[in-house]
């Protein structure tokens, strides 16, 4: 039986040693004998601090001596104590990882204690390996959250003026229709087109027409209410979406737009001189589908530019 | 269940001991860690105040590390530690010297190597509350490490928890170290016999005093 324990010591993959309480060396098992170079027979009897130095500290002799007279188990973490068993044969203890566990053993009247030694090494550089993979996924998913949102914010703004595109406009009319629909509330759909803007490009060129339009953008999100919203739909056209609390009120807004308008641009010396035409139409009175309001809006444009330009119309169902 | 004396002593004695285990531990990761437990209690988990943020713990659904000793004979019973996984994480990480940025993580891995600090770190401090509490009784207590596990609690289950154990001694735990505050609980389940025998023993500590 004796030989069928120690046949089991020396097959365990890990360092199995058992001291006695004056801390003699009563096993070492193959383990041992192949990590250290030192084999059993010239090992057994010496004292552990001789064997094994790192045991000379404090921290470990109490623990051996909780294990051997007060019978406490404990448990040493590699990644706090790195090795407690080093090889004989010069190579560098920072490189191995080891845990430790310290247990009372108790045999005729005596007490031991065992002490296991596990190696942790690869263990610790798998984690290691693991924890920077990790970082680096973090890393990764957080660039691409910030990419995610700029895109989203490309694809829903225009490039130029920052303001809300077409697409972003119609997502936001539908919502403030059927969120009107449940209120019983009011809103304006406002078509804005500059007057001869196509003229600016033409005499200044390209550049200052892109500063007189976004000069217009400023002016017109100035002139309307925060909780309302200006979208470019591309060139010199814009739209406004106003909530109202009466449909009156959609005028006083249009008067707003002309009053801001009323003083030129000065782009790069240049002084401007720009006129709108604005056409509207009101929800719930000139329809209840986003494609009709804007049609009708877009419609009481065309009527304005039509009748001289500069200037506001609202929507009139019986002459369209 | 316990009158006010009987608390005091108790609370003045696991302070003893669990400063002795922040030394150890303080010698271990090589920083200074100060370990309190402002109040110790005696209760029956089934008359704990599910609306008592004290008990947080136990009623809140989510992750959790749990390291958990059993001891035995005369003065029996099973003591746990237990954090929410987030803490057990700040504190695996001030251990291993990491600070910074990991420290504030919302999403905790706890890695192979953080759940061998934690669980070094339950053996040091269950091995001083318990073995103290042995030579305090005058009683040899026999047990082994820690088991420690990862559990999620969810409403349903938080009882289970701590079923089948009459009282527990509840000692509400605060690690404070490196500018933070890992606040966790040590719940000991006790049998009735070993109640009986620390209560005995308190009382006859505090008649002495007091004759």
């Amino acid at each position: 039986m004796d030989n069928l324990i120690s046949q089991a010591l020396n097959k365990a993959h890990m360092g199995i040693m058992i001291v006695d309480r004056h801390l003699k060396v009563v096993v070492w098992n193959a383990w041992l004998e192949r990590f250290t170079g030192k084999n059993a027979e010239e090992v057994i009897g010496l004292n552990l601090l001789e064997v094994c130095p790192r045991f000379k500290s404090n921290m470990y002799l109490n623990i051996l001596q909780n294990a051997l007279y007060h019978g406490q188990s404990r448990f040493c973490s590699s990644a706090l104590h790195k090795a407690f068993i080093l090889p004989n044969d010069g190579e560098d203890g920072q490189l191995f990882r080891q845990n430790m566990h310290v247990e009372p053993l108790y045999h005729e009247d005596r007490s031991y204690a065992l002490i296991q030694i596990t190696d942790m090494t690869n263990t610790n550089t798998r984690v290691y390996k693991l924890k920077n993979l990790i970082k680096e996924l973090e890393t990764e998913y957080a660039k691409i959250k910030i990419s995610e949102k700029i895109s989203k914010h490309l694809s829903l703004h225009d490039p130029l003026t920052g303001l809300p595109n077409r697409l972003a406009y119609n997502d936001r009319l539908a919502w403030a229709i059927s969120n009107a629909q449940r209120n019983n509330s009011k809103l304006a759909i406002m078509f804005v087109d500059a007057d001869g803007f196509k003229q600016v490009n033409d005499t200044y060129g390209h550049h200052v027409g892109d500063q007189v339009l976004l000069e217009m953008a400023k002016r017109l999100s100035e002139s309307i209410p925060s909780a309302d919203t200006v979208a470019r739909l591309g060139g010199d056209e814009f739209i406004i979406l106003s909530h109202l609390k009466d449909d009156h009120d959609a005028e006083i807004i249009a008067k707003r737009l002309e009053a801001a308008f009323s003083t030129h641009f000065k782009i790069a010396g240049n002084y401007i001189n720009l006129s709108m035409s604005i056409g509207i139409s009101l929800f719930p009175k000139h329809g209840q589908e986003p494609s009709e309001l804007l049609r009708h809006a877009d419609g009481a444009m065309y009527k304005i530019k039509k009748n001289g330009k500069n200037g506001y119309g609202i929507y009139e169902p019986e002459n369209a | 269940m316990l009158n006010d004396l009987q608390k005091d002593l108790l609370t003045e004695l696991v302070n003893v001991y669990v400063g002795q285990a922040a030394n150890m531990l303080s010698e271990i990761v090589d920083k200074r860690i100060v370990l309190s437990i402002p109040e110790v209690e005696l209760i029956s988990i089934s008359d704990v105040d599910p609306g008592d943020r004290r008990y947080n713990i136990f009623f809140s659904e989510g992750h959790l590390f749990r390291s958990s000793l059993q001891f035995g004979y005369e003065f029996q019973g099973k003591a746990f530690l237990m954090f929410p996984v987030e803490q057990a994480k700040v504190l695996a990480n001030i251990c291993l010297g990491e600070l910074g940025e990991s420290v504030i993580t919302e999403d905790p891995n706890l890695m192979d190597t953080d759940l061998d600090v934690l669980k070094e770190v339950s053996n040091v401090l269950l091995n001083a509350i318990i073995g103290e509490f042995g030579n305090f009784l005058e009683i040899k207590l026999e047990y082994v490490l820690p088991d420690i596990e990862l559990i999620y609690v969810t409403n349903s289950d938080q009882q289970i928890l701590l079923q089948n154990e009459v009282y527990v001694l509840v000692l509400h735990t605060s690690f404070l170290l490196a500018d933070t505050d890992v606040t966790g609980i040590i719940v000991i389940a006790l049998s009735m016999n070993s109640i009986s025998s620390l209560l005995a023993k308190m009382d006859a500590l505090l008649e002495g005093d007091n004759g």
